[in-house]
C-alpha cells in the first residue's frame, strides 16, 4: 500500500503534516531524522517523501541526494518542507534533487494539492 | 701696457743688453784711445828719447874728438881724428833721418830743426874755425880755441833740452789722456752699471708688483667665487697673459652666474614641483586615509547590516517555528468538525490572529531588508494586461467580502514592462487589499495606463475606492511605518501598520513613485507609477535572501 513519508525533527511539524494528510485519507509514515527515513524508504518504497531540510545529523539536502542516487528510490518524488524560504534555500533544495518546495507554515490546502499531485502520478 | 709679460721681461732684458752694448762700445773706444796713446809713447816718444840719448852721446864724442884734435899734434893723428869727426857727423845725420818720422807735432819738428841747426852750427864752426885755427897754432896754447866752441855747444845743449822737454811733455800728455780715458771709462761703466741695475730693478719691481697685485686680485676673486660669491668681475683691460686669465676668469664667472641662475631657476621649479608633489602625496595619503576610513566604516556598516540581516532572518525563522505549530494545530482543529460551536469560533480567531502575526513577521522582515538596502529584486518582463487580470482574480474574493464591486480597466495593448513582478504584485495586492478593507458596499477600481514621467516611459496603476477616505491632515504621515489612522481603525481593520510604508519602499526600490489623493468619507485614490525599464539593474549575481513564501 502506498504511503507518504514525512521527515521532520520537529514533533509538532511532523504531527501536523501527518494529521492533515491522514485527515485527507493519505497513509503516512513519520520519521524524526533523515537516517531513519532512508532506512524506512529502502525497506518500503514510499510514493512521496516530504523532507524537512534543516535537521541535526544527516540533513535534508544530503538525504535527498541519497534518495536521488539510490537505484530503487531515484524516481520517488521529494518535496522540501522548510521555514527557510529564501531564494538560496529553494535553489539549494532544487540542486539537491527536490521536486517541489513547500514553505512552512503549512497551508492545509496547499499541502493536500501537492500530495494529490505527486501520489496520483505514481 | 699692451704687451705680453714675456715681451715685457724680454724688453727689460733688452734694455739691459743695450746698456751693456753701449758700455762695451764705449769701453772699447776708451781702450782704443788708451792703446793709441800707449802706442804713441812706444812708437814715438821712447824712440825719440832713445835717439836724443844717442845724439847726446854722439855730440859728447864729437867734443871729445875736438879735444883730441887739440892734444894730438901730428898730422896722422889729426887726420884720423878728422875722419872720426866725419863719421860722427854721418852718425848724427843718420840720427836726424831716423828722428824725422818720429816727429809727433809741429812744435817738435821746430825743436828738432833747432837742434839740427845748432848741430850744423857746431859742425860748421868746427870745420871752418876750430880745425884751421888749431892747425895754424902749432904751439901749445890751444885752450882758447876749445873755449870758443862752448857757446855753440851750449846752444846745441839748449836745443836738445828743448827737444827732450817737448818729448817729455808729449809723453806726459799721452799719460794724461790715458788716465782721463781710464777715469771716464770707470765712471761710465759705474754709471752704466748702476743705471742698468736701477732700470732693471725698477722695471722688475714695477712688473712684479703689478703682476703680484693683479694675481692677488685674481686670487681674491677666486676666493670669493669658491666662497660662493659670483657677483662682480675683475675687469682687466690689459692684454697680456694675466689679462687673458682674468678675462677667462670673468667669462667663467659670467658662465657660473648664468649656470647658477639657471640652477636656481630649476631649483625653484623643482622645489615648487616637490611642494606640489608633497601636497599631492598628502592629498593622496589623506584620500587613502579617508578611503580606508570610509572602507572601515563601510565594512563596519556592512558587518552591522549583515548582523542585523542575519538576526532578522533568524528571528523570523525562530518566530515562525512556534507559529507554524499554532497555525498547524489550529488548522487541524478547524478541520475537525466535531469541535463544538463556541470553540470552533475560537479556533478561527486563533487562525486569523496567527495569520496576522505571520503577515506581520513577513512585513517586518521585508521592511528590515528594505531599510538596509538588502531588498533583492528579480526583474522580468511583465505583461501588464495579464497582471491586471490576475490581480482582479486574486483580490475579487477580498473585495466581495465587504460587498464591493471590483472593476479593472486596462488597454489590452499596453504591452510589457521590465520589473520585479512579485514585488509589483505585492504592492498592488496591498493597495487593493486596503481598498477592500476600508470600503463597504462600494466600488473598487484598478486602472492601468501608459504614462511618461520626466521623459521616461512607464505605467501608471491607480487603485480607486469609495471607502472611508483619509483626512488630509493624516495623509502626509500615511506612508510612515505604523501610522494607521488610529487604534480603533487598527483594531477594526487589522493591518500590520507596515503595509503602506513597505509599499512605498518597494515602489521606490522599483524606481517608481506612489501618491495618494483622498477625501474623508468619499474615497481614496492611490497612484503607482512604475518605469517601463529599470533605471539601474541591480547586480543579480549577489545571492541575497529572498522571500518566496506565500502568505497563509
Amino acid at each position: 500500500m502506498s504511503f507518504i513519508l514525512i521527515v521532520d525533527d520537529n514533533f509538532d511539524n511532523r504531527h501536523i503534516i501527518g494529521q492533515m494528510l491522514s485527515f485527507s485519507g493519505f497513509a503516512v509514515e513519520l520519521a524524526s531524522d533523515a537516517q531513519t527515513a532512508l532506512d524506512i524508504a529502502r525497506q518500503r518504497r514510499p510514493s512521496l517523501i516530504l523532507m524537512d531540510l534543516s535537521m541535526p545529523g544527516l540533513d535534508g539536502w544530503t538525504a535527498t541526494e541519497y534518495v536521488k542516487r539510490d537505484p530503487h528510490l531515484h524516481d520517488v518524488p521529494v518535496v522540501a518542507v522548510s521555514g527557510h524560504v529564501t531564494r538560496n534555500d529553494i535553489e539549494r533544495a532544487k540542486r539537491a534533487g527536490c521536486n517541489e518546495f513547500l514553505p512552512k507554515p503549512i497551508d492545509y490546502e496547499h499541502l493536500i494539492k501537492i500530495a494529490q499531485r505527486y501520489t496520483r502520478k505514481n | 701696457m699692451r704687451f705680453p709679460i714675456r715681451a715685457k721681461l724680454l724688453g727689460t732684458l733688452a734694455i739691459d743688453l743695450l746698456l751693456m752694448m753701449v758700455l762695451g762700445f764705449f769701453a772699447t773706444h776708451q781702450m782704443a784711445t788708451m792703446n793709441e796713446r800707449a802706442v804713441f809713447i812706444e812708437r814715438h816718444t821712447i824712440p825719440s828719447l832713445d835717439t836724443v840719448g844717442d845724439m847726446t852721446a854722439a855730440i859728447n864724442r864729437y867734443r871729445a874728438r875736438q879735444l883730441e884734435f887739440l892734444i894730438y899734434t901730428n898730422n896722422g893723428d889729426r887726420s884720423r881724428i878728422l875722419d872720426q869727426m866725419r863719421a860722427i857727423e854721418a852718425e848724427m845725420a843718420g840720427y836726424f833721418r831716423a828722428y824725422r818720422p818720429l816727429v809727433g807735432s809741429d812744435t817738435e819738428r821746430i825743436k828738432l830743426d833747432a837742434v839740427e841747426a845748432a848741430w850744423q852750427e857746431v859742425v860748421r864752426t868746427n870745420h871752418e874755425r876750430f880745425v884751421p885755427a888749431v892747425r895754424l897754432a902749432s904751439d901749445g896754447s890751444v885752450q882758447p880755441f876749445y873755449s870758443r866752441m862752448n857757446p855753440f855747444y851750449d846752444a846745441l845743449d839748449r836745443a836738445m833740452a828743448e827737444l827732450v822737454r817737448e818729448n817729455q811733455q808729449q809723453a806726459q800728455a799721452s799719460l794724461e789722456v790715458v788716465a782721463a780715458s781710464y777715469d771716464t771709462a770707470r765712471t761710465f761703466i759705474m754709471i752704466d752699471t748702476v743705471v742698468a741695475v736701477i732700470i732693471s730693478a725698477a722695471i722688475g719691481l714695477f712688473l712684479s708688483a703689478r703682476i703680484a697685485r693683479r694675481l692677488r686680485r685674481l686670487a681674491h676673486a677666486a676666493g670669493r667665487v669658491s666662497a660662493g660669491d659670483f657677483v662682480g668681475s675683475i675687469n682687466e683691460r690689459t692684454r697680456d697673459e694675466i689679462g687673458d686669465l682674468a678675462r677667462a676668469f670673468d667669462q667663467m664667472l659670467a658662465s657660473l652666474r648664468a649656470q647658477r641662475a639657471e640652477l636656481e631657476e630649476r631649483n625653484r621649479a623643482l622645489q615648487a614641483s616637490l611642494i606640489r608633489q608633497e601636497q599631492l602625496m598628502e592629498e593622496v595619503i589623506r584620500g587613502k586615509q579617508a578611503e580606508a576610513e570610509a572602507e572601515r566604516a563601510r565594512a563596519a556598516a556592512e558587518a552591522a547590516s549583515q548582523a542585523k540581516s542575519t538576526f532578522v532572518a533568524t528571528m523570523s525563522h525562530e518566530l515562525r517555528t512556534p507559529l507554524n505549530a499554532i497555525l498547524g494545530y489550529a488548522q487541524l482543529l478547524h478541520l475537525n468538525k466535531s469541535v463544538p460551536e463556541p470553540h470552533a469560533v475560537y479556533v478561527d480567531r486563533i487562525l486569523a490572529s496567527g495569520r496576522h502575526l505571520l503577515a506581520l513577521i513577513s512585513d517586518v522582515l521585508d521592511f528590515a531588508r528594505i531599510e538596509q538596502g538588502a531588498l533583492d529584486l528579480e526583474y522580468s518582463h511583465v505583461e501588464v494586461p495579464a497582471l491586471v487580470d490576475e490581480l482582479v482574480a486574486m483580490t475579487l474574493p477580498l473585495a466581495q467580502r465587504n460587498h464591493n464591486q471590483l472593476i479593472a480597466h486596462c488597454p489590452p495593448d499596453l504591452g510589457t514592462i521590465e520589473t520585479d513582478s512579485r514585488r509589483l504584485r505585492q504592492v498592488l495586492i496591498n493597495l487593493l487589499g486596503n481598498a477592500a478593507k476600508f470600503t463597504e458596499d462600494g466600488v473598487i477600481r484598478l486602472e492601468a495606463a501608459a504614462e511618461q514621467r520626466h521623459g521616461v516611459d512607464g505605467v501608471r496603476f491607480a487603485v480607486i475606492d469609495t471607502g472611508i477616505g483619509i483626512p488630509r491632515e493624516k495623509q502626509p504621515k500615511l506612508f510612515q511605518p505604523f501610522s494607521q489612522l488610529d487604534e480603533s481603525v487598527t483594531r477594526r481593520y487589522q493591518g500590520t501598520g507596515l503595509g503602506l510604508a513597505l509599499t512605498k519602499q518597494i515602489v521606490q526600490a522599483l524606481g517608481g513613485t506612489i501618491e495618494v489623493e483622498s477625501d474623508a468619507g468619499i474615497g481614496s485614490t492611490f497612484t503607482v507609477w512604475i518605469p517601463a525599464v529599470p533605471a539601474v539593474k541591480p547586480d543579480s549575481s549577489l545571492p541575497e535572501p529572498h522571500v518566496v513564501g506565500d502568505p497563509v
